[in-house]
């Protein structure tokens, strides 16, 4: 299990102890390994392919586009202290292009709006402007990875929520 | 008949990416495809996935721990959560992999063909409707889920941890129709023999 404080509780509202702590704790494997996936996703200091603030940006527009406040809040707090500008964390988090966006992270934007809003709308085509726009297989297999990841977690937490307002 | 494009048939998966060759799959890959499920060696999803093997290491184990966990909710109802989020997303190889296992899990083959050719709102148990119903729900707009959506799921009796289940399952589905969905395309192999 890592040793990272758990994100999922945090973004939940969840504290050490309390009745769905000890509930998640039912199933430990799913919080490890929930767990597991973002820190391979979204913390590492130096990963391979995308770029921290690639996935940042991916992430926080996912989360955005989901509605997940607190999740979207990590994101662009995770992108400031990477220096990114706040102009393109508010755009990105509207759902707008941020103006004067690099060709990859624009593509990497549209391919995140694609992935969840309608993923019965993919097509080879999405995949070739994203190889158009410089990024490779591995890169866009991590890149639907960690979109689809941030859709995950959204519905992990908005369960949990509900079981957390229940009494 | 519907013509709704979903099967129950066996079906294949082919990608839309370049996929690692196993010749020059590092132990480390080797080793993932192995615990991932025993058909991944061969598989064009696993051979694509594997590519960024860190990633896929979690995500399978985080996979077989939802679907598989001992106690909590019945396996042959996280097939039919598996198959209402596909239904709804679209993912016609996902919805026919899990309707197959639910076919044998519940023995209720026409319940589940229903659904693939009708959609979710077919007629069903009082605890099959909360179960799917919540499903909807949560892969439809997870913010906008509230204590309504949770009410009918206790109506029936679901316990904490089958609740808790059934949220991992569909948020795994929530993951796992958006890959099969956006980096390929499946295949109908046709009626088995």
């Amino acid at each position: 299990m890592p040793e990272s404080a758990d994100l999922i509780n945090q973004l939940a509202g969840i504290a050490p102890g309390a009745r769905l702590d000890a509930l998640r704790q039912q199933r430990p494997e799913v919080a490890g390994y929930a767990q597991g996936s973002y820190d391979v996703l979204l913390d590492r200091p130096d990963p391979a392919g995308l770029s921290p603030a690639e996935r940042e940006l991916a992430a926080l527009r996912a989360a955005a586009l989901l509605k997940d406040q607190p999740l979207a809040q990590h994101h662009q707090a995770r992108l400031r202290e990477l220096g990114a500008d706040a102009a393109l964390i508010a755009a990105a988090s509207l759902g707008a292009e941020p103006a004067g966006l690099p060709a990859r992270a624009a593509a990497i934007l549209r391919h995140t709006d694609l992935l969840t809003l309608a993923p019965r709308d993919a097509s080879p085509a999405a995949i070739a402007d994203l190889h158009a726009s410089g990024l490779s297989a591995p890169e866009i297999v991590t890149l639907a990875q960690l979109v689809a990841f941030i859709n995950f977690q959204s519905r992990v937490l908005a369960g949990l929520r509900l079981l957390g307002a229940e009494r | 008949m519907t013509n709704s494009g979903f099967t129950i048939n066996p079906v294949d998966w082919h990608a839309w990416l370049d996929t690692l060759d196993l010749a020059d799959a590092t132990p480390e890959q080797v080793a993932v495809l192995e615990e991932s499920t025993p058909t991944a060696k061969t598989s064009q999803y696993y051979l694509l996935l594997v590519q960024d093997v860190d990633v896929l290491r979690q995500r399978s184990r985080l996979f077989n721990a939802v679907m598989y966990g001992q106690k909590g909710l019945s396996r042959a109802e996280r097939e039919l959560a598996s198959v209402a989020v596909s239904r709804v997303n679209g993912c016609v190889y996902c919805a026919a992999v899990h309707a197959q296992r639910f076919a044998q899990l519940a023995k209720q083959p026409e319940l589940i063909q229903r659904m693939l050719d009708e959609g979710v709102g077919i007629e069903l148990s009082p605890r099959q409707r909360a179960i799917v119903d919540y499903s909807v729900a949560l892969t439809r707009d997870p913010a906008g889920a509230g204590p309504g959506d949770l009410a009918p799921l206790r109506a029936a009796g679901l316990t904490d941890l089958e609740i808790l289940d059934l949220t991992h399952v569909v948020a795994m589905f929530a993951w796992a129709n958006r890959l099969l969905q956006t980096l390929g395309q499946p295949v109908d192999l046709g009626a088995p023999a």
